[in-house]
């Protein structure tokens, strides 16, 4: 995995967790790779995969057995989409709106143009 | 763990290289010990394993005056040197005849970590690179379980791939009651394993802080162009507009440039030592 | 003082490992060396009992000195001596190493070359040169006082060896040199004290020269009387042995030996007290 430079470690390894859940690679009521084995993977120090986790716990969307590590929670689909969503709305939007805005597009222009887009999605 | 309180060293008398130096370093953390050459980070590393004797001032290393050098302290600590000799021989006499010493010596991950490195087993040490050696050095180094691991200088004369293997073996080893010290100027190559910075400059420890609450007092962006951005501390020009440390006003969390930060406190102390002394 | 015996044998098999191809070429090259110099002794003379006795002790002092002074050696090189000094051993176990090699290890090694190397050269004088010399065994009482000697200087050689870090066997060379050139004058002084000191007036005698020499430390005194024939000329006069009661010997003797004790503590002192 490539980090990028301008977000936190901890955030952009929480996010590769959602994205592998998401994706369906790690199911719910599965087991999280240890922290050890995430370290090693991400080679990345194990506080801050530690602190990934925790911070998902936060979120819920995974919780911990105690002596056993850490699960995928049941509802943690809906719960990653709900925080994202959230997120796009509240960082991604707002820069979306303004180059809209610089560059005079109009929302009924782009409105044919996502109907395309999603009908493309269906049939892939 | 390590407690150096009011350390002062000097080879040679009225020519200070470590001038009234405490720190209090905690296990389960690796520390990333930064600083210009001749800063006095191999000095300090030295004085903490017993190499070198202080003048004056007051050091406790997991229990043990370091400057008596007992068996049993140096089994709980070692020192990766940045220079090295290997004797001539193969691996498995080297292990038979060091590993004595170390009686928490864990074999099986010595020779786990030096799959990782892809040395091939049961070599002749001096028919491997200096890389190679440097990296079944790192392996020995690590499979002593010592509580106290001080490396000097690891990732140089490591090529890009030993580097990620690198990481993996620190990522995958560090014990919770275990400290590890990585003195570095190529920064980043580890900065993803390091818990907390400590930073010396001109014979004097400047800052030790966790990354953790850097990022909280700092902010590290990438804007087109300097209006962007509020309380800008230190700018570097970069491709596309600026990288630019700032003082963190909207509790952002952004990615610790450890090289940058390097910089800026070196430059910008003044403005920046102050924000941490809060 | 910390010593534990495991990790005493841990550190002479990693001495010995660590060393064994300059060990192995050293042993050959002494063999070597002793043999061209037996070789040229029977050319130029006859290698008889005596050369065979004066060389098995020269030579045992003189190539244990090259040996002890290389013991140390990881200790001077800078790229090793990181490693040796955090290698988790004391100051204790690593002199007893040392001793164990400089003065019981080595001197049994170096017999079993030397004995070979005289009984092959006495062969062969035996069956080309055709003379037959009486075949020295290191058991008289020159092979001990050589070994007894060998302790002391191995011992200083130890001690300069740790001291020194560049060109340790010219310096403790040096060092054991002058120490005994120093022995020598303190004893010779001393020794001309005591007797001046008690002398009588029947011993005293006007024109007569006396000479001391060849006095052990302490233990016992050669003394040459001479009378005056004329000047700068004198009859060879009376030869005197001036020897300690035994009760009086032993406390004498025991001064060496402790003169050797404060050698070792200050040889564990310093590589205790060494840093980078």
């Amino acid at each position: 995995m490539e980090f990028n430079h301008t977000q936190a470690i901890y955030l952009q390894i929480a996010d590769f967790v959602c994205d592998q859940v998401q994706l369906q690679h790690w199911l719910p009521e599965g087991k999280v790779p240890s922290v050890r084995e995430l370290a090693v993977t991400l080679e990345v120090n194990p506080n801050t995969i530690m602190r990934s986790y925790e911070f998902l716990q936060q979120q819920g969307i995974i919780y911990t057995k105690r002596g056993m590590g850490y699960f995928v929670s049941a509802d943690a689909i809906k719960k990653i989409t709900a925080m994202r969503k959230e997120q796009f709305v509240q960082e991604e939007l707002p820069q979306f709106f303004r180059r809209m805005f610089l560059l005079g597009i109009e929302l009924d222009e782009l409105k044919g143009r996502y109907e395309k887009y999603k009908q493309r999605q269906i049939k892939a | 763990m390590i407690s150096l309180q009011h350390l002062h060293f000097s080879y040679r008398k009225g020519r200070p290289v470590l001038d009234d130096v405490s720190l209090s370093l905690r296990p389960g953390r690796i520390y990333g010990l930064l600083g210009r050459n001749g800063a006095g980070k191999s000095s300090l590393l030295y004085n903490i394993c017993g190499l070198l004797f202080p003048q004056s001032g007051k050091s406790e290393v997991i229990g043990f005056d370091p400057s008596k050098r007992e068996p049993s302290f140096l089994q709980q600590i070692y020192l990766l040197p940045e220079v090295f000799r290997l004797p001539d021989m193969d691996i498995a006499q080297y292990l038979q005849l060091f590993t004595p010493f170390y009686p928490a010596f864990d074999h099986s991950g010595f020779h786990q970590y030096l799959e990782v490195f892809e040395i091939p087993r049961n070599h002749q040490l001096s028919a491997l690179s200096h890389g190679q050696q440097k990296k079944v050095l790192i392996a020995f180094a690590i499979a002593t379980r010592a509580k106290v691991l001080l490396m000097d200088e690891p990732t140089n004369g490591l090529d890009i791939p030993s580097k990620h293997q690198f990481r993996k073996v620190i990522a995958g080893s560090l014990a919770e009651d275990q400290c590890m010290i990585i003195s570095t100027h190529q920064v980043k190559d580890l900065d993803s394993l390091i818990d907390e910075v400590i930073i010396m400059d001109g014979t004097h420890v400047i800052l030790q802080e966790p990354v953790t609450r850097i990022t909280e007092k700092l902010s590290f962006r990438h804007v087109m162009s300097l209006e962007e951005t509020e309380a800008p501390l230190y700018t570097e020009g970069a491709l596309k507009g600026y990288a630019v440390v700032a003082v963190n006003r909207r509790q952002e969390h952004s990615r610790l440039d450890m090289e940058m930060f390097f910089n800026a406190v070196l430059l910008e102390k003044k403005s920046i030592l102050p924000l941490f002394k809060q | 003082m910390n010593f534990s015996f495991n990790r005493f044998g841990y550190l002479l098999k990693l001495q010995l490992a660590v060393n064994r191809k300059l060990y192995l070429l050293g042993i050959a090259s002494i063999a070597g060396i002793l043999l061209g110099f037996m070789f040229f002794l029977s050319y130029v003379s006859e290698f008889g009992y005596e050369s065979q006795e004066f060389v098995f002790a020269t030579g045992l002092i003189l190539s244990s000195a090259v040996f002890s002074s290389t013991i140390f050696r990881q200790f001077a090189r800078t790229d090793d001596r990181i490693m040796a000094m955090m290698l988790p051993a004391s100051a204790a176990e690593r002199l007893a190493v040392a001793l164990l090699l400089a003065i019981v290890f080595y001197p049994f090694v170096f017999i079993l070359i030397c004995i070979p190397c005289t009984l092959l050269v006495n062969y062969i004088n035996l069956h080309w040169n055709r003379y037959e010399s009486g075949f020295y065994l290191p058991v008289n009482a020159t092979a001990l006082y050589a070994f007894l000697l060998n302790i002391c200087i191995q011992s200083l050689v130890l001690l300069g060896a740790i001291w020194f870090r560049r060109h340790v066997f010219v310096k403790s060379a040096v060092a054991v040199c002058l120490l005994v050139f120093a022995v020598v004058l303190v004893n010779n002084g001393s020794a001309r004290t005591m007797i001046n000191k008690s002398r009588t007036a029947e011993f005293y005698q006007r024109d007569t020269l006396y000479n001391f020499d060849s006095a052990v430390p302490y233990y016992s005194i050669n003394l040459q009387a001479h009378t005056k024939v004329a000047d700068g000329m004198y009859n060879i006069g009376h030869y005197y042995h001036v020897a300690l009661r035994p009760a009086v010997q032993i406390p004498f003797l025991l001064i060496p030996a402790l003169i050797l004790v404060l050698l070792w503590c200050v040889t564990w002192m310093k590589i205790r007290e060494q840093q980078l």
